[in-house]
């Protein structure tokens, strides 16, 4: 291992920061988000958001969801000579979050920074039971482990704890994404971060769809941008649908929710333990 | 009398950083192997790791905090912790944690004996379980851990009470057992990592069977969380932070538990967050007037930042992130979970309450917490990685660590696949990269400061506690009725 190896992942990870996922993933969360939102006050593009530039810590907010879009491997982006995990993506991804809340809490609105808290709170088990039954099914932490769908030679039991880890994903991205009952609105400086976020996990929880649909070698740009989309869509139609119902209720859902995959992930666990110890 | 002042002043100084230089001259002799000196020196990778922490420890905490704060009975600790982690003598090791115990045992006016050992509980009642551990070993014939045979004298009795010695410290200050003896206070809390020591010196005796690794896993993943929500429910300060940082103590003692390179990787780095978490840790509430202080245009809450374990490349981060990958390499995805969950909701006390004020010991603090995460693939290879390969013969091959010195740290499982990775020296790159972006973004476009981030409100902790409780089922009811709670 020398210095070069590190020069050589600098050297290819620019493009993935600049231009594909991490530039154009910026640029669709920031920009264009910010045209989205503010559709029924202005006609045309608006001008580049910069509210997130007025201090460091908002910076941040956007710099390292930005970092965490930029690495993940989407097909199409420059492959890295190093892989990353899950573990520092969602990290990366979860600082927009706790920013918010602390703005929130300390200077804003002490009551939206509580519910945003519980929001997290209410997704964190869910969502790590989740990604720890998905890596039941690919062996792995890994990022790219989410484009190995196991083949038709994979044990049965490990498609099985893969795709319902996939599933399980789905299900825990209400409160993750805070959509729904769980929505809420974010802090200027703050909001292009908190887009960029949610946009990464839905990148995240699409990406086993886009190995689904690029599996036998097809590279179409809409077999990569159809799972995101799909997603995307998924969860509209639960914001329009449930954007009125109790947080609490769902909260309790959620808690019988974290109870079957604790089960789920026990009895994965056991099976796996089983299968080393024979 | 100025000279004497000075002299005494950069005494504690001198001498930690002499312990030290010392202990940096060990970790060089025994990286290879280990040095048996009879009768009773042995010097290995293990030992050396533990001094340099030891003496890491006692620097970071000359430099950082005022000589007042060191008594002799801190020194001593040190003294006799490098003295049995140099020694393959069994009875030595029992006499020097004993000895750590009774010394802090506070003098006390007759008749209040009782509350003196109360005070010293946690010590005691650990060197009480090493003893009948430990003398277990010596009495059955290992007065030497490295002689031939010591590894039949090892057997789950011995085992059961080295392990009570190694998780009594983890028990936080409750009620009247909380120490106020501010001379006692610094060495127990300080090294209190070093219990672990015993535990980790029987992989030197012989493997380990599944159910010890188990039962300290469990141990240490139980503690793992109800420390970690014991940080979160807790509306003190002292408490939070008491139970935060043992909280890296539980994930020591998991990855020590999981019985693999990987675990103990991630043991004794944990261990290593745990001594700058106590030594920056502030005793009391910051004041603009004492200890406030800047650093260019940051927030004051950077630091905490930096120490919560909430950003990636941080060394709190780093802890967490290795015991994870160790746990899923290892093929315990449960202790995964747990610790990763640990992970994302011990930031949250920072989240609700990080300081308005942060003293100098904070922002070096934070400094050091970044440069410990980032530099982790060289602290692993330098200071850990000899420790992994001299205690192999008593190690799992389910789980090990990857130090790509240049880039950064894997996980691997026991066909040498990838579990985790992270590039953290990569990702510092890339991080370089973007704040120049960001901060030549911000040239360009030259935004207009809506928000005036000064003078933040302060919050109740309490209150916002409550709040939550109502809108998390799992965190238990609320203690009493806000009136001002949104149950939307």
């Amino acid at each position: 291992m020398t210095i070069a190896e590190l020069l050589s992942f600098l050297g290819l990870a620019w493009s993935r920061l600049l231009i594909f996922p991490g530039g154009a993933c910026l640029l669709i969360a920031v920009w264009i988000g910010e045209m989205f939102g503010q559709r029924r006050r202005r006609v045309g593009f608006p001008p580049f958001p910069t509210s997130w530039l007025t201090s460091p810590l908002a910076a941040s907010a956007v710099a390292l969801p930005w970092l965490g879009v930029a690495l993940l491997p989407l097909p199409g982006a420059v492959a890295l000579s190093r892989p990353i995990d899950l573990i520092a993506i969602v990290a990366l991804l979860e600082w927009p979050r706790l920013l918010a809340i602390t703005a929130d809490l300390q200077e804003r609105d002490r009551a939206r920074g509580v519910q945003r808290l519980a929001a997290a709170l209410n997704s964190y088990p869910p969502v790590i039971l989740s990604l720890a039954l998905l890596s039941q099914g690919t062996g792995t932490l890994e990022v790219v482990g989410l484009l190995r769908i196991p083949d038709s030679s994979a044990p049965l039991q490990q498609t099985a704890w893969f795709w319902l880890g996939v599933g399980a994903l789905i299900l825990t991205m209400p409160p993750l994404v805070e959509v729904g009952p769980f929505a809420l609105d974010a802090p200027d400086d703050l909001r292009s971060g908190l887009r960029l976020r949610m946009l990464g996990i839905i990148l995240i929880v699409a990406m086993p769809g886009m190995a689904l649909l690029t599996r036998n070698g097809a590279d179409d740009w809409w077999r990569v941008a159809l799972p995101p989309l799909a997603v995307w869509g998924a969860l509209w139609v639960f914001q329009r649908s449930t954007r009125h119902q109790q947080a609490l209720r769902w909260a309790r859902i959620y808690l019988a929710y974290n109870l079957v995959l604790l089960a789920a992930l026990l009895v994965a666990g056991a099976l796996a333990l089983q299968a080393r110890l024979a | 009398m100025r000279t004497i002042t000075r002299l005494q002043s950069v005494a504690p100084i001198t001498g930690a950083s002499i312990g030290l230089i010392g202990a940096l001259a060990l970790l060089w002799i025994t990286r290879r192997e280990p040095l048996t000196l009879p009768p009773l020196a042995y010097l290995d990778a293990l030992g050396a790791f533990f001094v340099f922490a030891v003496w890491a420890g006692a620097a970071l905490w000359s430099t950082l905090r005022a000589p007042a704060e060191q008594g002799w009975r801190f020194w001593l600790t040190a003294l006799l912790l490098t003295a049995t982690f140099v020694t393959s003598w069994t009875p030595l090791i029992i006499v020097v944690f004993v000895s750590i115990a009774l010394i802090h045992v506070s003098p006390a006016p007759r008749g209040e004996l009782t509350v003196a050992l109360r005070r010293a509980i946690v010590p005691l009642l650990a060197a009480a379980a090493l003893a009948i551990g430990y003398g277990t070993l010596a009495w059955r014939g290992a007065q030497n851990f490295d002689a031939p045979l010591a590894g039949a004298t090892l057997d789950s009795f011995v085992f059961w009470f080295v392990l009570l010695a190694a998780a009594i410290p983890l028990l936080p200050p409750v009620g009247r057992l909380l120490d106020t003896d501010t001379d006692a206070k610094p060495a127990l809390n300080l090294f209190a990592y070093a219990w672990f020591y015993p535990l980790m010196r029987l992989y030197t005796l012989a493997p380990w069977n599944e159910g010890w690794s188990f039962a300290a896993m469990t141990l240490g993943g139980g503690a793992m969380i109800w420390l970690t929500l014991g940080a979160l429910t807790a509306t003190t300060r002292a408490y939070r932070a008491a139970c935060n940082r043992r909280r890296f103590l539980a994930l020591a003692l998991a990855g020590i538990g999981l019985s693999n390179g990987a675990g103990l990787a991630a043991g004794c780095y944990a261990a290593l967050v745990y001594l700058l978490l106590v030594v920056t840790e502030e005793t009391e509430p910051e004041t603009e007037a004492n200890t406030g202080m800047t650093v260019w245009s940051f927030p004051s809450s950077v630091p905490s930042w930096l120490l919560s374990g909430a950003i990636p490349l941080t060394a709190p981060f780093i802890a967490t992130w290795m015991i994870v990958g160790a746990g899923a390499a290892g093929g315990v995805t449960i202790l995964a979970a747990v610790a990763w969950l640990t992970m994302l909701i011990g930031a949250l006390p920072v989240v609700i309450d990080s300081p308005a004020i942060a003293s100098r010991r904070r922002w070096f603090g934070g400094a050091i917490s970044l440069a410990l995460g980032v530099a982790s693939p060289l602290t692993l290879y330098l200071l850990i990685q000899p420790v992994i390969e001299q205690l192999q013969g008593g190690l799992s091959v389910y789980g090990d660590v990857n130090v790509w010195p240049w880039v950064g740290l894997a996980m691997v499982n026991s066909a040498r696949t990838g579990i985790t990775a992270l590039p953290t020296i990569g990702a510092a790159g890339l991080m370089v990269v973007l704040s120049a972006l960001v901060y030549l973004l911000s040239r360009l476009l030259r935004p207009k400061s809506a928000i005036d981030p000064s003078s933040p409100a302060s919050i109740a902790y309490d209150e916002v506690l409550n709040d939550l409780r109502r809108a998390v089922p799992w965190l238990g009811e609320p203690a009493t009725k806000a009136s001002d709670h949104d149950d939307r």
